[in-house]
């Protein structure tokens, strides 16, 4: 008899949107994580010193969507950066990259340009794809990340970072994303977690996002939404989707008021194609409706219909919000704009 | 790679005794008459067989996953003229990944038998039961030699319907992940005491 195991076996892994996209304002406004993508908003680093510095680096964590106990392979960090430019600015430059366990920042090597530091010639970006494969074996390690830059500016100025990613294979391509970053380019640390990827139910800033515009009157209208396209789930091809589930935490950011509530529904997309909606455009049948600035409003659904490979690597979610039963004018509740702490996926599935 | 394996090991014993014809003779002191009787008496050994007439071993299964389990029958049938006194069986790999190395979280086997011919569907092969059951081998790792049977008939010219259940335990971590194992069952049978005859 033989007897041949899964590739992968059934389990749950979860990620959260880093492409952002607010339309509140019935105008779509690119609000993705800074790091994430190559799409001319990169993130903005403090001034660095103008050579290397032990006590100064940008420290990424990244999260952890891939399934455990995978041998991965061709893992490369992936980062598009350059000086920020301007009056006296000169060359960003990495020293030195390390690798480590984010959960107990335990070294996992180092890759040392010591010798011959990857400069940037100004403002012009480049592209580092630095591999880590010995460093990063399996998606145990893959899902326990962090890297940390150690650079400088010849002119003592900051970096922009276009992107900062992982990329990796286990039975299919993989790409991690940021989740929190350390910013000690200055010497002193600032920590800026992504402010959709965790729930931190504190409604600190930095942790949450607040829409750029106050919600509609009575009912919701179909160009003004809050859009998340996920992190990457990268299930590999041949995955059985055995559940996918929505999770949305938010609140109002004020209070309506004089009887006025918050409401949502929102639509799920493959790419463009709709492929279920989850609550109706009255306060009735919204999914969820919230009154309060103060208490969140956890909303956890099961999406039934997002059953295959390529339904769940290309979901996209579009949250319509709206104020009922009415906003604006004298004697009215307030129109208010949401927050969000976390939206995540969680994907069950198996690879035979 | 798949092996189908005749699994289970046909066990042929002859028991060789060792026969004489026996005389008899009377001797008197002053017998003017004599007189003789004499008879003998044939001694034939006897033959163990045991042999799986229903085999579900040889059939593998792929993908598994944690708390998987598999079902296969096996008839161990003793059409021998000498009943068996006891019966063991041997698990082995011939190739081998942690599902057969990790005692603990790796595949494990129970074996139960039927009082009549198990009733199967599938595949995936299941079975029921008609009559009534009986552990012949309760739940343990699945690799062993000479691991103790029980319950069994093992009467000449009798059958025990067994099923053998491997599992792959639900604690079964991701370490188990993409592996392959081919395992070897031997059962073998031992001849009952001797007896006076």
């Amino acid at each position: 008899m033989t007897v041949s195991s899964k590739r992968i076996f059934s389990g749950t892994r979860s990620t959260f949107p880093g492409d952002l996209r607010d339309a509140s304002s019935g105008s779509a406004a690119n609000k993705s994580d800074l790091l994430d993508y190559d799409d001319a908003a990169p993130a903005v680093t403090g001034a660095w010193a103008a050579a290397y510095s032990a006590t100064r680096f940008y420290q990424i964590d990244f999260n952890s969507p891939r399934p455990a106990g995978l041998p991965a392979s061709s893992v490369n960090f992936n980062i598009k950066y350059a000086s920020k430019g301007g009056g006296g600015s000169g060359n960003a430059c990495i020293y030195k990259i390390e690798v480590r366990r984010a959960s107990d920042d335990s070294l996992l090597g180092t890759l040392d340009h010591s010798a011959g530091p990857l400069c940037s010639t100004g403002a012009t970006y480049r592209v580092v794809n630095e591999d880590i494969s010995s460093l990063v074996t399996t998606t145990d390690l893959a899902d326990d990340l962090r890297i940390k830059i150690f650079g400088y500016e010849t002119g003592a100025k900051g970096w922009n970072i276009e992107y900062a990613t992982v990329t990796g294979t286990s039975y299919a391509s993989w790409t991690l994303f940021e989740k929190t970053y350390t910013d000690q380019s200055t010497g002193a640390a600032t920590v800026t977690p992504w402010s959709i990827a965790t729930a931190e139910g504190t409604g600190a800033a930095g942790t949450i996002y607040t829409a750029a515009s106050t919600w509609p009157s009575t009912v919701p209208t179909s160009a003004k939404y809050l859009q998340v396209t996920f992190d990457h789930p990268d299930l590999p091809a041949g995955a059985v989707v055995q559940s996918v589930t929505l999770k949305n935490i938010w609140r109002d950011a004020t209070a309506p008021g004089l009887g006025g509530t918050l409401c949502n529904y929102f639509e799920v997309y493959n790419g463009a194609s709709l492929v279920e909606t989850h609550g109706g455009t009255t306060q009735a049948t919204a999914q969820s409706c919230n009154n309060s600035n103060v208490t969140w409003q956890t909303d956890t659904v099961t999406l039934s219909l997002v059953d295959t490979v390529a339904e769940a690597n290309s979901m996209t979610i579009k949250f319509y919000y709206w104020v009922a039963p009415l906003c604006g004018g004298g004697g009215n509740p307030n129109c208010v704009r949401s927050v969000t702490d976390q939206v995540q996926a969680t994907f069950t599935y198996y690879l035979n | 790679m798949r092996r189908n394996r005749f699994p289970a090991r046909k066990l042929l014993l002859s028991i060789a005794v060792l026969g004489s014809a026996a005389s008899i003779a009377g001797v008197g002191t002053f017998a003017t008459f004599t007189s003789s009787t004499s008879t003998s008496h044939t001694i034939a050994s006897g033959t163990l067989s045991l042999t799986a007439p229903v085999n579900r071993l040889g059939t593998g299964a792929s993908p598994i996953a944690a708390g998987d389990t598999m079902q296969r029958a096996i008839d161990l049938s003793y059409s021998g003229t000498i009943s068996f006194g006891s019966a063991t069986l041997t698990t082995s790999a011939t190739s081998s990944s942690l599902l057969d190395t990790d005692a603990t979280n790796g595949l494990q086997i129970a074996i139960d038998k039927c009082s009549q011919a198990w009733t199967e569907s599938g595949p995936p092969y299941t079975y029921t039961c008609g009559g009534s059951t009986s552990s012949v081998l309760a739940s343990r790792a699945l690799i062993g030699s000479s691991i103790a049977l029980s319950n069994l008939t093992l009467a000449a010219g009798s059958t025990d319907h067994l099923r053998v259940t491997v599992t792959l335990p639900s604690s079964a971590d991701n370490t188990l992940e993409n592996k392959s194992s081919t395992i070897d069952y031997t059962f073998t049978g031992v001849q009952r005491a001797g007896a006076n005859q």
